[in-house]
């Protein structure tokens, strides 16, 4: 007698093109994969951090066409064609972005495991044009959870990148 | 190794350079890069993924583990369960606790503990997989809760009974005398809930084998602790077991010991030959990574008409979950009975065995349950004397510490009073006479002491390297505190060089020497600093007796020269505990919150935390920990709480959008950190912690601030926009 199928993976294999961090990238893929496991797992770019996996602390927050996803609810294919980047994009080589050398002066972290998603949920306010502006800087980023409790720095950090 | 005579005292901090001044966090650029590799992002060839069986029952025995089905299944490569390990040697180690000698047992004790490991290709194949394994059980009945435990014919968890070991009682002073004297007493009950650590980087390490050598990369508070006991329950030869914690992604507590599944990845890659990554899903990481237990308990307080504390008396429940081991976490009295000057104390502690996750350690373990309870308890008796809160404790200040019997080591709680209060702005003032529309605002106040005598054997080494750099080797593991920015500028401090020369290094058990446990009790920049201090000295020594001229403009080429082409390397180990004195931290916190009558909801406006930490190495740094701490004692004191069904044990909220913590827009504007300390006598550096103390000083600030609001008492913590609205209404229906 043949087993009972309870479930079955079809056929899902397939090609991701996107544009990463500036380059072009090809990179076979699972359509069930997240672009969060795509970028760690297929592709090593291990700065994306997952904590929750339930779209719920921003850990895995990358950009995907200037706008935050949290990459642990994206599907990688639904990066086809798009723009993503990452907290390995944000430096330009060894020049720091002004908003990680104002982390590092500020202070804005602990333990770090929140640091790569708060960036670039930092980075996505600042283009989707938030004012300098505490409160709508906290409703901004108010996806991205930092245990260690680092608030505080993080605004003061990011407000001394955004004030004009 | 004997720890040795302390060197003299560092000078007054007016003549440091660069310890006592904010230096950048070491770890920062790797940090905001994204380039800090953590435990969870270490990647090895033929890596494979292991996902744990857990128990679907409170209480009972595994009767049958039928893993054909999963072992048929795509990807899957292995599968253990409770009748495929043997009981390991080693048992009754207790400091192998608090699961982990059983590794995998058919004993279950509470829902999710850990019965069997999936390891697969992937992790979603090992995933699937798990629900083709069909478990027979034979269940038992279980207590979930502590009135169930405690109820006539409840089910006898241990053949002792229901109880973590025997009731336990500290009396200080003449009670009976003293209950006499007073002449106001007030009595009331107050419970804290279970707070889960929640740290970003949830629980794991990646187990690989190189013939006989092992190496796990793991998330823990202490590389060397984990490495010992790993080797000691597998049997394996220490020099052949390595751990790497380079960068871990937040403990608080939950990541000092060894559990299950370091035993679990290291057996399973040792059976393939082949590295295995094991690390806790988010629910995974609130089910079985354990939590600060909760706690109820019954204060009496008594006093003089003019504010002279009589007495102190508690009564204390805690929750141990299924075993004795580690019921010392589950309630405790100490630093409550500290902090305060009394004629006499008195308390009795019971922690009770349940059928639900054993606590661990959480910042401020015990102590921040007590004094979230007793500071709320203090409160309403300076409401019962009609005294200011801040005047009744001032009245009442221990120059003496009273279970220890001796004198402190430093105590600066008096300053903390004064300079915390003059930074906020503190006038008393009457409870809800700050109310506009259905907004009310209150302000409160609370303290902390926590002892600080946690000593272990710390040595350091220290090398100047041919290329002229400073490397310190520490046995710790760094997880987010910064100790080891600090300990690179105590060492700048003592060589006279420049901060930029110095690296720390840490986290590896093979290229360190054994440290401290672990990186907890506000310990580590206390116990480990003076031995850098000690090991920096020698070195600077050494290096002038190499000839090398430590205020040349180039200096790092005279180093360089002396360090020859084999470095020059000291060492050193921590000092001998102080004589005579008992180190202790202190703390006040003042806070204002504002209060929605009509939703319930507490907001706490602003905070000014002002603490006794010695003299503090990196203000900013300093300035973190507090806020961060203050901010997990924010979150027990208002919203964080286990949420458990009381029939089945399971965790109803094993979610981080369904257990909340803080989060930006929760936190206030202002959270001030006030150096209110001076250089202590408990060691050389006249240093002492800041780790705890901010957490456990938090909350009873917060409550006294919503009493103050709204003239209403909630002594059940966490302080949630249900219980408000419900004390509120029931305020309402008692007012004649």
């Amino acid at each position: 007698m043949n087993p009972t199928v309870l479930f079955e993976r079809v056929s899902t294999q397939r090609v991701l093109h996107c544009t990463l961090n500036g380059r072009r990238v090809t990179q076979p893929i699972a359509v069930h994969q997240s672009l969060a496991e795509v970028l760690r797992d297929n592709m090593g770019l291990t700065g994306t951090k997952v904590a929750c996996n339930q779209a719920a602390c921003g850990a895995c927050t990358v950009l995907l066409d200037g706008e935050a996803v949290f990459a642990c609810h994206t599907l990688a294919a639904q990066a086809e064609g798009a723009q993503v980047q990452t907290i390995e994009g944000l430096a330009s080589g060894d020049t720091l972005h002004p908003l990680q050398a104002a982390f590092i002066q500020h202070d804005a972290l602990q333990c770090g495991f929140c640091t790569p998603g708060m960036l670039m949920a930092i980075e996505a306010a600042v283009r989707a044009g938030v004012p300098a502006e505490r409160s709508a800087l906290r409703r901004a980023i108010s996806g991205n959870v930092c245990r260690c409790g680092a608030y505080e720095a993080i605004l003061d950090a990011a407000l001394s990148v955004m004030a004009p | 190794m004997t720890a040795p005579e302390p060197l003299p005292r560092w000078p007054e901090p007016q003549a440091l350079s660069v310890a006592g001044v904010s230096q950048p966090r070491a770890s920062a650029r790797a940090k905001v890069t994204g380039q800090a590799v953590y435990a969870s992002d270490v990647a090895k060839p033929g890596l494979l993924h292991a996902v744990l069986v857990r128990a679907g029952i409170a209480r009972g025995e595994v009767t049958s583990f039928d893993a054909s089905r999963a072992r048929a299944a795509e990807g899957v490569v292995l599968v253990l369960g409770p009748f495929d390990l043997p009981a390991p040697p080693g048992l009754g180690d207790p400091m192998a606790m608090p699961r982990s000698w059983r590794v995998i047992s058919p004993q279950v004790r509470f829902v999710g503990e850990e019965i069997g490991v999936v390891v697969a290709t992937t992790e979603a194949a090992a995933r699937d997989a798990l629900r083709l394994i069909e478990i027979g059980y034979r269940r038992e009945a279980a207590c979930i809760t502590v009135e169930q435990s405690l109820a006539d014919g409840a089910p006898l968890l241990s053949p002792h009974g229901n109880l973590a070991g025997e009731a336990e009682w500290v009396v200080r002073g003449d009670f009976e005398a003293a209950q006499a004297a007073a002449e106001v007493v007030i009595e009331a009950q107050y419970s804290t809930s279970a707070q889960h650590h929640n740290p970003l980087e949830p629980h794991g390490c990646v187990a690989a084998w190189q013939g006989d050598a092992l190496t796990l990369w793991d998330s823990n508070q202490g590389a060397h602790a984990i490495r010992e006991r790993l080797a000691g329950v597998m049997c394996w030869p220490l020099d052949k077991v390595r751990v790497i914690s380079q960068y871990v992604g937040g403990g608080f507590g939950s990541k000092i010991h060894l559990k299950p599944y370091h035993v679990i990845a290291a057996e399973a890659a040792r059976r393939l030959q082949q590295p295995v990554r094991l690390f806790m899903g988010r629910s995974e990481e609130f089910i079985a990574s354990h939590q600060r237990a909760p706690t109820w308990r019954r204060i009496r307080l008594g006093a003089t008409r003019a504010g002279r504390l009589s007495f102190i008396d508690e009564s204390v429940t805690g929750q141990a979950g299924p075993s004795a081991l580690f019921g010392v976490i589950a309630a405790g009295v100490s630093n409550g009975l500290r902090l305060h000057r009394a004629d006499a104390v008195r308390a009795d502690l019971r922690r009770v065995l349940t059928n639900t996750q054993a606590p661990v350690p959480f910042r401020g373990p015990t102590a921040a349950e007590d004094i979230f309870c007793l500071e709320q308890a203090v409160d309403e008796l300076a409401h019962a004397l009609q005294i200011d809160p801040l005047a009744l404790r001032l009245r009442n200040l221990a120059e003496t510490d009273l279970l220890a019997g001796l004198p402190y080591a430093g105590k600066e709680l008096a300053r903390c009073y004064r300079l915390g209060a003059e930074a906020f702005g503190w006038v008393w003032r009457a409870p809800s006479s700050a109310r506009s529309g259905n907004l009310a605002r209150g302000v409160g106040m609370g303290a902390a002491a926590y002892d600080g005598t946690l000593y272990e054997a710390s040595p350091v080494e220290i090398v100047c390297l041919p290329s002229g750099r400073i490397e310190l080797r520490i046995g710790i593991t760094e997880i987010g505190c910064g100790a080891d920015t600090v300990f690179a500028q105590i060492a700048a401090e003592e060589l006279g060089l420049p901060l930029a020369l110095i690296d720390t290094h840490f986290g590896d058990t093979h290229t360190t020497p054994r440290s401290i446990d672990a990186t907890n009790h506000s310990r580590t920049t206390t116990v480990v600093g003076p031995a850098v201090r000690a090991a920096a000295h020698a070195l600077r020594s050494a290096l002038m007796e190499a000839g090398a001229n430590l205020a040349a403009p180039a200096v790092q080429q005279q180093l360089a020269r002396a360090a020859g082409t084999e470095g020059l390397v000291r060492r050193a180990e921590r000092e001998r505990g102080p004589d005579g004195v008992f180190p202790a931290m202190f703390a006040a916190h003042f806070v204002e919150v504002e209060v929605d009558c009509d939703t319930g909801r507490v907001s706490v406006l602003r905070a000014v935390c002002a603490h006794d930490a010695g003299r503090v190495i990196n203000p900013r740094l300093a300035a973190g920990q507090v806020q961060g701490g203050f901010l997990q004692g924010m979150g027990m004191a208002l919203q964080e709480e286990r949420v458990l069904d009381p029939r089945t044990g399971r965790m109803l909220n094993a979610a981080m959008w369904a257990y909340r913590t803080p989060s930006i827009v929760d936190a206030p504007a202002s959270i001030r950190f006030i150096d209110a300390g001076r250089p202590d006598g408990g060691n050389s550096l006249g240093i002492k912690g800041i780790g705890e103390p901010p957490l456990i000083a938090a909350g009873a600030a917060i409550a006294n601030a919503v009493h103050n609001a709204i003239g209403v008492r909630l002594r059940a913590y966490p302080i949630t926009p249900e219980k408000v609205l419900a004390a509120l209404q029931e305020s309402v229906e008692n007012t004649p």
